[in-house]
């Protein structure tokens, strides 16, 4: 017993050790970028998938030390995996709500707007029953939303609700002809890509990302309010990665990458 | 001399204690977080009550109740015929109805939209002649159900049937037994434990099903949204915290725990054959 404790004890010591010695190293081979070195997880919105991967390898390529995880999901749901304790560095929201919940929690610092989206309607290219946004509250229209509290669905029901104002009965009729609520903006854009629905709710980046497989209906603007992305570092003491990562998300560099996936400036 | 030396015996013990304690508390800590959450927050006894969370068990029983049937009544000739037949490529036939229990369940989703879908194989001529389309029904919810779950099922029956006695059937026949009645009243008793336990198993992945149905089925209150899907959603909702899917996840153990303890009381002999 007792020898099997000194055994471990070397073990111990010996890991640490070289774990030391590997982090200097790090380190030290980086030494023009200020040795900015580790890792961080980066929660971000399904429908920043594509930006974001993106980001993550050129902000990889400039630091050479770092290594960035992506953990995409609906906002909603990465907000209850923060707040369950979820190791996240870095939280980017496709609304204000969820990123209030982490806030709320104690956990989200200096929340940032980032980038903007809109939503529109997308139907499969090929099917011609959904022509116009008022279309979606037709008699048997298969339509698809995002579930009630991710970003997406949110945003969606909201611009139904604006539309029921102007024309009473619609969010009745649209609602009626929900077939599935989904767990964020890509199944949802699946299910339509798919043929399965008539109809479905996305961000206009989701509908230019599947290209020809749909078609794109916009929603009356007096309907919709932009969709806004917060990003903020998450947990009491934020590392230098996490900070850096955000910070270059808001520098001109990676602005430029969201604008080219189609996120407008905030 | 012994048989037994006394060292060798303290090994054993401490293997036991060591990593059956180990094992146990692994085993014991995740539902012991359960329980604790549903004590500690008032608003999971209250959410258990809502009408979501009855609509998505009700959902839930009567889907995995009929997939299990149908994975009786379509598994039980199959399932004989392998266990007494012997063919060339009978591996083969094994292994593809095992198949769905390797697969990630999303790959069954796949699987059942590029053949049942609006596109699918059977589902684009189906929806034109008839206007029959399975996704986002309750239909879909069994169908993905069922090829998860009928494997589990079909494997336990397939073994069951393997350690009967074929002598016992061949003297049925002799004192004039029709195939049929000699099934109905020879095998299916022997094999009876194997069978229970073979439905409990199927059961059981029924009611768990998520991915294939998430794919195949969507989500909606009251028709495809089962109880998994319900606890998935439940956890997308930040304004109920973590309580929404905490007591999802607690009512959906009880009805678990309460059916596997009834085939448990109800099953004979089941140390020796079944459960296997």
């Amino acid at each position: 017993m007792m020898r099997l404790r000194r055994h471990s004890l070397a073990l111990v010591v010996g890991l640490l050790s070289v774990a030391v010695v590997s982090c200097g190293d790090d380190g030290s081979s980086d030494a023009n970028e200020g040795a900015l070195a580790g890792n961080v997880v980066v929660s971000a919105a399904s429908s920043l998938t594509d930006a974001f991967t993106e980001l993550a390898e050129t902000f990889e390529g400039i630091h050479e030390g770092v290594s960035i995880e992506l953990n995409f999901g609906s906002s909603s749901s990465l907000a209850s995996q923060i707040v369950e304790g979820a190791p996240a560095g870095v939280f980017a929201s496709a609304n204000q709500a969820q990123m209030q919940v982490v806030a709320d929690a104690g956990l989200a610092n200096d929340p940032r707007v980032f980038a903007q989206n809109r939503i529109v309607v997308v139907t499969p290219a090929d099917n011609e029953t959904v022509q116009t946004f008022a279309d979606i509250a037709a008699d048997g229209v298969r339509l698809v939303l995002a579930g009630a509290e991710v970003p997406v669905g949110d945003y969606a029901r909201q611009a139904i609700a604006a539309a029921d104002a102007a024309e009473p009965g619609f969010e009745e009729a649209a609602l009626a002809n929900l077939v599935s609520e989904e767990a964020n903006v890509r199944a949802v854009l699946t299910k339509v890509e798919l043929g399965e629905a008539d109809a479905g709710v996305v961000y206009e980046t989701d509908a230019a990302i599947s290209g020809d497989a749909v078609r794109v209906i916009p929603i009356p603007s007096e309907y919709v309010s932009p969709a806004v992305y917060p990003i903020a570092t998450v947990g009491e003491d934020p590392s230098e990665v996490a900070r850096a990562f955000v910070a270059y998300v808001l520098s001109p560099e990676g602005q430029a990458i969201l604008a080219k996936y189609g996120f407008s400036a905030p | 001399m012994q048989l037994r030396s006394p060292r060798a015996d303290i090994v054993a013990l401490a293997l036991l204690v060591g990593l059956g304690g180990i094992f146990a508390v692994y085993f014991i800590l995740p539902f012991a977080g359960l329980g604790e959450r549903a004590i500690s927050d008032g608003r999971v006894w209250e959410l258990t009550r809502s009408s979501e969370v009855r609509a998505a068990l009700v959902l839930s029983l009567w889907t995995s109740v009929l997939a299990t049937l149908l994975a009786i009544v379509l598994g039980t000739p199959i399932a004989y015929w392998l266990s007494r037949s012997s063919f060339p490529g009978r591996s083969i036939v094994d292994a593809l109805i095992d198949l769905p229990i390797v697969l990630p369940p999303t790959v069954a989703g796949v699987a059942l939209l590029t053949a049942f879908g609006t596109r699918g194989l059977v589902g684009e001529p189906l929806d034109e002649l008839t206007g029959i389309r399975f996704t986002f029904t309750s239909t879909a919810v069994v169908m993905a159900q069922l090829l998860v779950a009928a494997p589990f099922y079909v494997r336990a029956a397939r073994a069951g049937f393997t350690s009967v006695d074929p002598q016992l059937e061949r003297v049925a026949y002799t004192l004039g037994a029709s195939r049929v009645e000699t099934f109905v009243r020879i095998t299916l008793p022997q094999a009876r434990a194997a069978l229970t336990a073979g439905i409990v198993l199927c059961w059981a992945r029924a009611m768990g099903e998520l991915g294939a149905t998430l794919i195949f089925a969507g989500s909606l209150e009251g028709k495809t949204r089962t109880m998994p899907l319900a606890i998935v959603d439940a956890f997308e909702r930040t304004s109920l915290g973590l309580s929404g899917a905490v007591s999802l996840s607690i009512i959906l153990l009880v009805v678990a725990a309460v059916v596997l303890v009834f085939f448990r009381a109800v099953t004979p002999d089941d140390r020796g054959s079944a459960w296997r």
